[in-house]
Formats: structure tokens, C-alpha cells, sequence
């Protein structure tokens, strides 16, 4: 809740996190490749405000709270007055209180009720217990409580009727609340407040579900007179009150100074050490990561390391535990944290990281998410989290208020961790990514006009999304879902459709995986229909938290993998054969020698087979064969090109340009992935003609060669028409907002590919830059490295 | 239309049907094949013709008279005496007889039943018929609603709420899960906050669930007809088609098989009528109706008559442990101590700790009789009881050890 607290930087001579930070430059200076101080930051007060509820005031007064930071007292005054409002400042800054403080004070002065949202039950439990405390410390009598599927149906009801404040979920509210909506009668007539909180998690597909959700929320609050003011919270990211607007549909102000005080941060970027250079493969992260975690126990410094996987934690926790903790007679000094432990389990580790009793915890994303553990000196990332605002909310973790603190980014061998660790300067200097919603996504939209429908008929000229409503319901009508009387839309289906609706996803049909190792059927994943056939074909090593799993049998009909557990020393890789077509260009920019659309494509992605390739060495060890039925998408799309004349004369042959084209998606791929803060897997990618005469892929010699699906292989020199474009598309029927920005983005995407790519070590190219590259360089007769950066240059080529 | 298309489309390629190859993209014919394609396994696939059905001409066939637009009401009478099944309908004296209920006369009640436009729940359920069968003047009567369309809701729900006054109690058949909540919505979503149901609701269901569930496969209102009113439907609509029929009539105007509804319903509020007081029948005597004893037994002690409940045990033939156990209680409680004892004894040497537990209790408290409470609390299962009751009993051993002539030697824990 954030109490005040006054400002103390050490002096430099007895500051063991300086110390420690100029011991790590002396004795690897080279394998930090970036280096950023965060100077500390000075408290800044607002006062309480005058008209607060004098038992809140006193209940304040006793947690040693007289007064506000400035951003909280600001955010008050943006509530109070009626305004939709999202707080967006650091971890720790007492953010909680911004909503909590105008949600209580009307609860006591008008009885108003509050709805508070987060993306996990989890959180929701700690936010109760921090109410319940504020609410004890002052005898308020307010009521909060949680309500989710573990909510006993006897409680349900006092929970509806009797809550101040109800602690849900958006997937309980759009499953179990709003359909139910007269049961809440009560709830709603007397809602003022809508709380937020992790506003950033809110984002792609799940955001899109969420804002329309809260569409539904609004005119179900409509409906029984309530128009309540929302309240989110949001971690640092480029939009976020962009996003706030999308989710709520409405203005939203945003209060983005913090008042809270913050000690000095240190931040520094680590590159592990080559080992093979020709190959570019580097020492291992973990080992680097377990390295300085070391130091800096041994220092005395209370350490967190994050790992991106269940298994990176227990493997790093067994390594430090190893040193650690090998007197048994000893308390412990090390613990792991991660999902999949028991809640109290859990409980103890935050316990006994808040008293200080544990010197180093090793976690995964499940300590993210605002769970209290207390201060800490030092955090280790080992592997880039994947978005630029997840590392912040880590690196977050460590330094408190008045503290001097360390972070130390450790760079996998990914692509993208290598690009962040090799241009500092993008990760220092650039401002976080952008959370992207289409809330008006037609799927999305469809889905939920359909819930909302179920809730209350619809009245002609009612509004709902971005498209026509009407045309919406009349198609609704037309399937019988819907039916019209007079100017209202009415439910007739037998069904409950906010059962068919997962917030998760786009598609309807969801693939379950069933794991048979114990000789059981163990529901173990879920796989979006869009990724199955590229994930769970029969032979598949399917990963879950790093374990591997094989698939044995899929049952494409019923959406069904059954898989085992396995000690497979390779994964295996979809071989995708996608053939798109150009239906149309919503806009291109031209430049000289090259162009870039935006547009809908049409795309039919076959696989037909897969690879098994080696861990570490990344060796091709095998083949296996695919039969399942071709996938076909309509979705939006970038693409880039190149005018046929320029291809020919910068390249001797048509197989090095297309092998400079395959490379230079691998590359941009993964750029534009870090760009639209999106997973890589939300993107897809291809390389093709876009008359989808042919499409290209790489062969098993390593080689680029261009196939159709009538003629199989065809050789580029007896082409007619040779325009390989690189095309970057959303990886969901219709769309889900990526590709709009990336050619807005488009010149980014490019040169920092090509930055990518040509700042790597690696000779020839590498699975860190532009993929994995098996023909030796003798054997094309050129660098596939120099030739896709090649290709960048033309595209990256802006003209005169 | 462009968006039809498009989000034909898109559903299919998002796992709606398998995907189909591109030929049927255009025209509208092979829109229309596709529409029912994707439809293909869902309840209603076959193409629908839309139309709108006449109200006025189903009011006729029904016998019914349009009430507003979009509700008929059908009304049919009974007379005290006529036949239902095997049954006879009851005078308005007669009472709603089952210990724990509200002992009411048969005209305080209505009973209600509803058919709705589906079994999910939640707010886009309707109820599209509601039956309610009350007395009046010196019949009873049967008044149905039916919605001719959704318009009519609000003119329905309030003549409900006329025909529910001067009732004290309404009756139903699993109500207090379904019609009840549902109706209450309905009545929100009218902007009704408080719907006028009487104070007093009981639910038959829940009577018939402790009298049978333990012998009947399923406690469905048509199991309990068959058994209790000798009630055979025939030709009677099956409730899981109930919802299709109500769609035939809004999507294409085909009523043909809304009157099969109508006389399910009122079968159904004719059936609540005449079980009523047969459950007080079977309740009273539950040997002469295969009914568990024990049910009826709990049935009257919570109604506080415990000798009523030992009749029901005492006459149940094939009594459980735990009933035999209850029964003994029952006598203990009535000073019947050598029946109760016979039990306990008879448990014992089945090997159910239980007995012998109860027998350390009865010598150690009422017999006085150390030495033979302990030769039982040997018996227990190993456990804190144990101990704590041994080392009491050995104190009081050894103070009265002149008494141990009885037996040989006492005996000894292993």
C-alpha cells in the first residue's frame, strides 16, 4: 500500500549493490554489452483529501498513512471527480490505494459497490486479505468478497447481495455473472466503481474478448440504471491509456507521474562468452545467471532470479542450492517459486521472503504479477521475457523505495534475446511496447454480440462494437440464434452461449491434450485450433513447462492429442508449406526499389511433415511424415517486395535472392514479434509469390527452393514471374490487429533486422539471426547472411 | 452481404466445420447450402423456412383466448373426485399432510409448474407456458399461459401475479431449483424487483427424494406418478423436446405441437394436485408404498414425533446399520432398553464397532458395570476414545474390584 518513506542513498564506498556492480564491469567488462543507471527518484505528497470519510482517514492514520503521493491524491481527484481514470506507474508505487481509497469512501458514505477485476484468482485472494486488513485496522465494516469458480454455492448468494466489494475475474464475469445478471440486480443498481488491475495483461486475442466483455458489463449497468466509473491500473507500456479507452470504450485519463520515492537503479545487459564461433553458440544463460546470483549472495545481497520456464527454475535453484544450502544443520537460503506449487506452499515463500529469511529466490512470470515478497538488491533475468515491459515489471522487484538496486539481463541464444543484449541502445532508449486490442474483431465481436444478446434482447439502434449491429443480428436471425419481434432481437437457442465462448482464443474449436503416460487420461494443455496442426500432428515432441511430451495419436475430428511423457533429446519442427494470395491492398507505400502493403490475404497452409532436431547443436536428425488436411485462413497481412529489376541486378542468381529472403524473414519475424508485443506464434510467417504461383521454404539441404503444391519443387530460374515478397501475418481468422501497425511500423522492422543481423558474430549466419544454416558456404558459393542483408538493404532502401 | 460472407468465412476457417474447398464462395443458393452445413449436428438442421405463425388460428385450435397480444390462456376445470391415474381428486379440506411442511389446506396452495424455452438457465431462458392450478369457487381449475411471442411476457407475468393472490403457498416439482429462480428473473428482467409469490413454497421433489431415492432409479415427476397415482401418460411430449416445439412456432409459425405442451404442463399441475396428499399417505405408513422407512422415520422426528418414527423403523424390513443404529436410539430414548440393547448386541457381532461402542456406553453409564463396558471398549477401534475410556473404566475397576466374580479373569488388552 505504499507508505511514505523517507529518502537514505548509501554512500558509495559502503554500498554493497555498487560494489557488487563495479566488481561484475572489472572482471567481465566484456560481456556486458549495455549499461543504464535509473538516477533515485525523491518523494513527492499530495495531502489526504479534506473530504475523505473520517473512518477511513483514521483507518489510514493507523497504517501510518497522513498523506498521499502525488499520484494517488491526483488520481483521487480524476475519480472523484467521475472521470474514468488509469494509474500507470511503477511496481510499488501504491497503486492499490488509488483505487481503494475512493472505492471505500463511497462504500462508507453512500453504500456504493464496487467490481474489481484481475487477470488471475491468485491475485484476487491478496487483494482481499489487503482490504480485509484496512478494513480491520479501521472497523469499517466493509465486505469484500472473492468470486470465482471456487466460491461455494451456498456463499454465492451472500456474495451477490451482501458484497461491498466483489473480487472476480473476467472469465467469471463473462461466464458466471453477467448471464446471471438479475441475480445481481441488487449488485448492479448500487455499482459505482469498476477496478482494473494489470490493465497490461489485458492484450491480442484475450484483450479483445475483455473489451468486449466490458461492453457487455456497461449496458448490462445500463440497464439497471448504473453507470459506474472504471479504475485500472496498468505496468509501464507505450499505450496504456490507449488501451484503457479500448477496454472501457470510453475517454479514459491517465495519471502516469509517480510521487512514490525509488532508489537508484542499476540495470546491466550480459552477453554469455562465444564457445564455437562458427557456429555462433554461446555458453549457456543459466550458467551465467547462476554465476552472479552467486556473487552477489555471497555479497550479501537479497537476490531473485526469473526463469521462463518451470524446469529453468528448478534446474537454477538446484545449482545455487548446491552452494548454499549443503549444510543441512543451516536454515535455508535458497527457494524456488513457481505455478504448479500448492498455494501455501507458496504463502511460506513470500512469507519468508518479506521477513528476509530467504537470501535468493528463483521464480517464474507467477511472481510478476504484484505478489507482496518485500525488498530485494539484485534481480537476474535469465533469458529476455519476451516484451520490454515484462522486464521492467521484473526488474521492478528489486530496489524499494530508497535502496540502491541491480538488474542484470542475461541473453539466451533466441534471436530476439540477441538482438536486445547486441542493441542496447533499443532496449535502454526505447519506450515499451504497445498493447494492442481489436475489440471489433468480427469473431470476437460475433461471440459476444451473442452473449449479449442472451443477457438482454437487443432494441434496434442500440450500439455495440464497431460494426453494424444490425447486420450482425440479422445474421444471427438467419441461423435461428436470434429472433426478431417488433425492434427487438430475442434469444431462441437452447444454449448457454458464454459456454462456448473461451476469453482465450479465436477459434471455437479447441484441441485438448491428454497425457497416458501414468496409463491415465490426464487433461494436460489446451492447443488453439489455428496452432494444432503445426503442434500436435502424431510423432510431434509437444513441450509443457519444458517437459517433453510425443504425441501418439491425434484425433483431428474430435480435437483430441493423446501424448507421453518422453526423454526425446530433439524437438521437432512443423515443415510449413503456406501459400498466400494477395486479395487485396488496403494501402503501400512505395519507395525505389522496393514496396510495402497492408492488406487481406487469402493463405492455405499445408504441413507435411516435420523435423527432429537436436538440442544445442540444432542437427537435423530426422523426418517424419504428416497427413492432415490443409488449413485456410483469410487475414491481414504486411508484406514486402522487392521491383523485379533491382532483384536481378543486386543478386548473381535467383537462389541467392531467395535464400536473402528466407533469411531476412527469419530476421524481421522475430523483430516485429518484439515490435507488436506480441508471442511469436501470434505472427506467422511466409515467403512466397503473391499471386500464390509458388511459395518458398527451406529445403533439406539447407538450401532455399521454391514448391507448389500441384508441382511440388520448381526451379526459380524457369519462373516467368519471379517477385518473392516476405509476408507477415496475423495468425487468427480475420485478424487480431497486428499487422495495421507493423506497417505503420514498417521501416523499424526492417533496419532493425537488418541491424540484427549484422551486428551477430556468427560468419555466415546463424539460428540468432537469420536461422539455422546447415549448406556450407563453399557449396552455395555465397553467405546467406550477406545476402539477406542484401535483401534488407533494398527493402530498408527509402529513396531519394 | 458482404459480412455474411465474411463471417461465413471466417468461422469455418476458425474450427466451426471442417474447412471446405473454395469453390462455394459465391451466390446465393450455395450460401444457403453452406448455412446448413455448418449447422450440421446441431438440434435443428434441417433448412428453415421462416413465417409467422397465427395467433388468432392457434388460440382456436387450442381453445384458448388471446389474453394480450402475444398470450393465450386456456383454462379447464376439475371437480373434487374426478380420477387422475389411480387417484381421486381431494375436496378443498383435505391437507397438505407431511410432517416438516406447512399443514395447509389443499385451497391455500397453487400449483405451479412452467415450460421454458430451455434447461441452461440464465437470463435468455423463457418461461413460454406457466400452469397454475388453484381452487376456485368449488373446482379446481387450470389456467395456463402460453406466449405466442415475446411481447407477451410482461401482460403474462402480471396476470400471474393476480391469479397467485389470496394463495398462501405455492407448490411445485423441483421448483426450488428452477421455475422459481427462473420466474424471479423473468420478473426482474419486467422490472419487477420483488415477485409476488407467496411466503411459503414447498417442493415436492424433496419429500418424494427422502421417500424414494434410496429404491427408484430417478425421482423424475412421471417415475412418481407411475408409482404413486398409478399414472401412465400416453403419448405425453417428452421435456428435453419442449424447447424445439416452442422454436417451431417463433421461427416458422408451426404451432401443430404447442397443445402437446399445453397437456403436459397440465398433466403435470394435476399430478402436484393429487400427490400432495398422498405423500402424507405414503409418509404415514411407508411399508404398504416400498418407501424408506428411515426417510420417514427422520421425516417425523424432525416434526418432533419420535414415536411415529419408530413405528416407520421398526417396520422397515430390510434396515441398514445405521438405521438399525437409529432405531436403537429411538428405544433407548423411550426406555425400551432391552430391545435397544438386543440391537447394539446383534451390531457387535456383525463386527460393527458401533454396537460395541454404544454397549461400553450403556454398562459403563446406565448397568453401572465396569468390568463389562471395558470387555466392549476393548472392542473399539485403537484411537484417543479408546485410551481415555479404558483408563476410566481401569480406575473404576480396581475401586470395585469384588464385583469381577462374574466372570473369570478380566480381561486383557493384547
Amino acid at each position: 500500500m505504499g507508505a511514505p518513506a523517507e529518502q537514505a542513498v548509501p554512500a558509495e564506498a559502503t554500498d554493497p549493490v555498487r560494489r557488487l556492480a563495479g566488481r561484475l564491469k572489472r572482471k567481465y567488462g566484456g560481456r556486458i554489452t549495455g549499461e543504464l543507471v535509473v538516477p533515485a527518484r525523491e518523494a513527492r505528497f499530495g495531502k489526504l483529501p479534506d473530504a475523505l470519510e473520517p473512518r477511513l482517514r483514521r483507518a489510514l492514520e493507523q497504517r501510518g498513512i497522513a498523506r498521499l503521493y502525488s499520484h494517488q491524491r491526483e488520481a483521487w481527484d480524476h475519480i472523484r471527480a467521475g472521470q474514468h481514470t488509469v494509474v500507470v506507474t511503477p511496481t510499488a508505487s501504491g497503486k492499490t490505494l488509488c483505487y481503494n481509497l475512493p472505492v471505500l469512501h463511497t462504500a462508507l458514505t453512500e453504500g456504493g459497490k464496487a467490481l474489481y477485476l484481475f487477470p488471475t484468482k491468485a491475485l484476487s485472494q491478496d487483494q482481499v486479505a489487503e482490504l480485509t486488513e484496512l478494513n480491520q485496522a479501521g472497523e469499517l465494516g466493509i465486505r469484500a468478497y472473492t468470486f470465482d469458480g471456487d466460491t461455494p454455492g451456498d456463499a454465492r448468494k451472500a456474495v451477490r447481495t451482501r458484497g461491498d466489494i466483489v473480487v472476480t475475474n473476467p472469465d467469471m464475469l463473462h461466464k458466471g455473472v453477467l448471464p446471471h445478471h438479475t441475480k445481481w440486480a441488487q449488485f448492479f443498481e448500487s455499482l459505482r466503481y469498476v477496478v482494473i488491475d494489470e490493465t497490461h495483461t489485458y492484450r491480442g486475442v484475450f484483450g479483445s474478448h475483455v473489451a468486449n466483455v466490458m461492453r457487455r458489463l456497461r449496458r448490462i449497468c445500463r440497464f439497471y440504471g448504473a453507470d459506474p466509473v472504471f479504475i485500472l491500473s496498468s505496468a509501464t507500456i507505450a499505450n496504456s491509456a490507449e488501451l484503457a479507452r479500448g477496454l472501457v470504450g470510453d475517454e479514459v485519463r491517465a495519471v502516469t507521474e509517480s510521487g512514490a520515492p525509488a532508489g537508484e537503479k542499476q540495470l546491466l545487459l550480459w552477453n554469455p562468452p562465444v564457445i564455437n564461433a562458427d557456429l555462433g553458440i554461446r555458453a549457456s544463460s543459466r550458467s551465467q545467471s547462476t554465476r552472479i546470483t552467486r556473487m552477489a549472495v555471497r555479497g550479501g545481497l537479497k537476490s531473485i532470479v526469473f526463469a521462463r520456464s518451470r524446469l529453468m527454475v528448478e534446474v537454477i535453484t538446484k545449482y545455487l542450492k548446491d552452494v548454499f544450502d549443503s549444510d543441512p544443520r543451516k536454515g535455508t537460503r535458497v527457494a524456488a517459486y513457481r505455478g504448479g506449487y500448492l498455494p501455501g506452499e507458496r504463502r511460506d515463500t513470500e512469507k519468508a521472503l518479506r521477513a528476509g529469511n530467504v537470501d535468493c529466490v528463483v521464480a517464474t512470470s507467477a511472481l510478476e504479477l504484484g505478489v507482496d515478497i518485500g525488498s530485494l538488491d539484485v534481480c537476474v533475468l535469465d533469458g529476455y521475457p519476451g516484451t520490454i515491459a515484462a522486464t521492467w515489471q521484473r526488474l521492478g522487484r528489486a530496489g524499494r523505495r530508497n535502496r540502491t538496486a541491480l538488474g542484470v539481463l542475461v541473453a539466451s541464444s533466441q534471436p530476439l534475446d540477441q538482438y536486445i543484449v547486441r542493441n542496447p541502445e533499443f532496449f535502454l532508449g526505447a519506450s515499451p511496447e504497445h498493447a494492442r486490442i481489436d475489440p471489433d474483431q468480427l469473431l470476437i465481436l460475433l461471440d459476444h454480440v451473442r452473449c449479449a444478446a442472451f443477457e438482454l434482447p437487443f432494441r434496434q439502434g442500440e450500439r455495440f462494437g464497431g460494426e453494424d449491429l444490425e447486420d450482425l443480428l440479422t445474421y444471427l436471425e438467419e441461423q435461428g440464434v436470434l429472433h426478431r419481434e417488433e425492434d427487438r432481437w430475442h434469444w431462441t437457442e437452447d444454449s448457454y452461449p458464454a459456454n462456448s465462448v473461451s476469453l482465450r482464443s479465436v477459434a471455437e474449436g479447441n484441441f485438448v491434450v491428454i497425457d497416458v503416460t501414468d496409463g491415465g487420461q490426464r487433461i494436460v494443455a489446451e492447443v488453439d485450433y489455428s496452432s494444432a496442426a503445426e503442434t500436435l500432428y502424431e510423432g510431434a515432441i509437444y513441450l509443457i513447462q519444458a517437459s517433453p511430451y510425443q504425441v501418439e495419436t491425434l484425433d483431428w475430428e474430435g480435437r483430441k492429442a493423446w501424448v507421453r511423457q518422453t526423454r526425446a533429446d530433439y524437438y521437432t519442427d512443423a515443415i510449413d508449406y503456406t501459400r498466400l494470395k494477395i486479395l487485396e491492398s488496403f494501402e503501400a507505400a512505395r519507395v525505389r526499389r522496393s514496396e510495402c502493403a497492408n492488406g487481406e490475404v487469402h493463405l492455405v497452409r499445408r504441413i507435411p511433415g516435420f523435423k527432429k532436431i537436436r538440442y544445442y547443436t540444432h542437427e537435423n536428425i530426422g523426418y517424419g511424415n504428416i497427413n492432415l488436411p490443409d488449413q485456410e485462413m483469410h487475414t491481414t497481412a504486411v508484406w514486402w517486395e522487392i521491383h523485379p529489376d533491382e532483384l536481378q541486378a543486386a543478386f548473381d542468381s535467383r537462389q541467392e535472392a531467395l535464400d536473402g529472403f528466407l533469411g531476412a524473414a527469419h530476421a524481421m519475424h522475430h523483430v516485429a514479434a518484439l515490435l507488436a508485443m506480441s508471442e511469436p506464434q501470434d505472427l506467422g510467417r511466409a515467403v512466397g509469390d503473391g499471386n500464390a504461383r509458388w511459395f518458398a521454404t527451406v529445403g533439406a539441404s539447407g538450401r532455399g527452393q521454391i514448391r507448389s503444391f500441384e508441382q511440388g519443387t520448381l526451379d526459380p530460374e524457369q519462373e516467368q514471374r519471379f517477385r518473392p515478397a516476405v509476408f507477415l501475418y496475423d495468425n487468427y481468422p480475420g485478424g487480431v490487429g497486428l499487422s495495421a501497425p507493423l506497417y505503420e511500423q514498417r521501416r523499424a522492422v526492417v533496419s532493425d533486422a537488418r541491424d540484427l543481423v549484422a551486428a551477430c558474430g556468427c560468419q555466415s549466419g546463424c539460428p540468432g539471426c537469420v536461422g539455422p544454416i546447415l549448406a556450407s558456404d563453399e557449396d552455395r558459393g555465397f553467405s546467406p547472411k550477406q545476402a539477406a542483408l542484401r535483401v534488407m538493404e533494398l527493402l530498408a532502401d527509402h529513396g531519394a | 452481404m458482404a459480412l455474411r460472407k465474411r463471417l461465413d468465412t471466417l468461422r469455418q476457417q476458425a474450427g466451426a466445420v471442417t474447412p471446405e474447398p473454395e469453390r462455394a464462395r459465391d451466390g446465393a443458393t450455395t450460401l444457403q447450402e453452406r448455412l446448413a452445413r455448418m449447422r450440421v449436428g446441431q438440434r435443428d438442421a434441417a433448412p428453415r423456412p421462416s413465417g409467422a405463425g397465427d395467433a388468432d388460428t392457434l388460440a382456436e385450435t387450442l381453445g384458448a383466448e388471446i389474453l394480450a397480444p402475444g398470450v393465450l390462456r386456456v383454462d379447464r376445470d376439475y371437480a373434487d373426485g374426478d380420477r387422475h391415474g389411480d387417484a381421486y381428486l381431494l375436496g378443498p379440506h383435505a391437507r397438505l399432510a407431511f410432517p416438516g411442511l406447512p399443514d395447509l389446506p389443499l385451497a391455500a396452495i397453487g400449483f405451479l409448474d412452467t415450460e421454458t424455452s430451455g434447461l441452461a438457465g440464465g437470463t435468455g431462458t423463457v418461461a413460454f407456458n406457466i400452469g397454475l392450478l388453484r381452487r376456485r369457487g368449488n373446482l379446481w381449475q387450470a389456467r395456463q399461459y402460453l406466449l405466442t411471442g415475446f411481447g407477451g411476457e410482461a401482460a403474462m407475468l402480471d396476470a400471474l401475479a393476480d391469479d397467485l393472490q389470496g394463495l398462501d403457498c405455492v407448490a411445485t416439482y423441483n421448483g426450488g431449483s428452477f421455475d422459481l429462480p427462473l420466474l424471479r428473473d423473468r420478473y426482474r428482467l419486467n422490472g419487477v424487483a420483488s415477485p409476488p409469490f407467496p411466503a411459503t413454497h414447498v417442493d415436492l421433489l424433496h419429500p418424494v427424494r427422502r421417500l424414494f431415492a434410496c429404491c427408484w432409479t430417478d425421482c423424475r415427476l412421471a417415475t412418481t406418478e407411475a408409482a404413486l397415482l398409478g399414472l401412465q401418460r400416453q403419448d405425453d411430449l417428452p421435456g428435453s423436446a419442449v424447447p424445439a416445439v416452442w422454436f417451431d412456432w417463433v421461427h416458422r409459425g408451426q404451432g401443430q405441437r404447442l397443445g402437446d405442451v399445453l397437456r403436459h404442463n397440465r398433466l403435470d399441475i394435476v399430478s402436484l394436485l393429487a400427490l400432495a396428499p398422498r405423500l402424507g399417505d405414503v409418509v404415514a405408513c411407508p411399508w404398504a408404498w416400498r418407501a424408506d422407512g428411515r426417510g420417514a422415520a427422520a421425516a417425523w422426528l424432525r416434526a418432533g414425533d419420535e414415536g411415529r418414527a419408530l413405528e416407520c423403523l421398526q417396520r422397515e424390513q430390510d434396515l441398514d446399520a445405521a438405521g438399525r443404529l437409529e432405531l436403537a436410539r429411538l428405544l433407548r430414548r423411550q426406555r425400551r432398553l432391552d430391545e435397544a440393547v438386543a440391537i447394539w448386541h446383534a451390531l457387535a457381532s456383525e463386527g460393527d464397532t458401533r454396537g460395541a461402542e454404544h454397549l461400553a456406553k450403556f454398562y459403563e453409564h446406565v448397568q453401572r458395570d465396569p468390568v463389562t463396558a471395558r470387555r466392549w471398549a476393548d472392542r473399539l477401534p485403537a484411537g484417543p476414545d479408546k485410551e481415555r475410556r479404558l483408563s476410566r473404566l481401569r480406575g473404576r475397576g480396581a475401586a470395585g474390584a469384588n464385583l469381577t466374580l462374574e466372570f473369570g479373569s478380566p480381561p486383557r488388552r493384547r
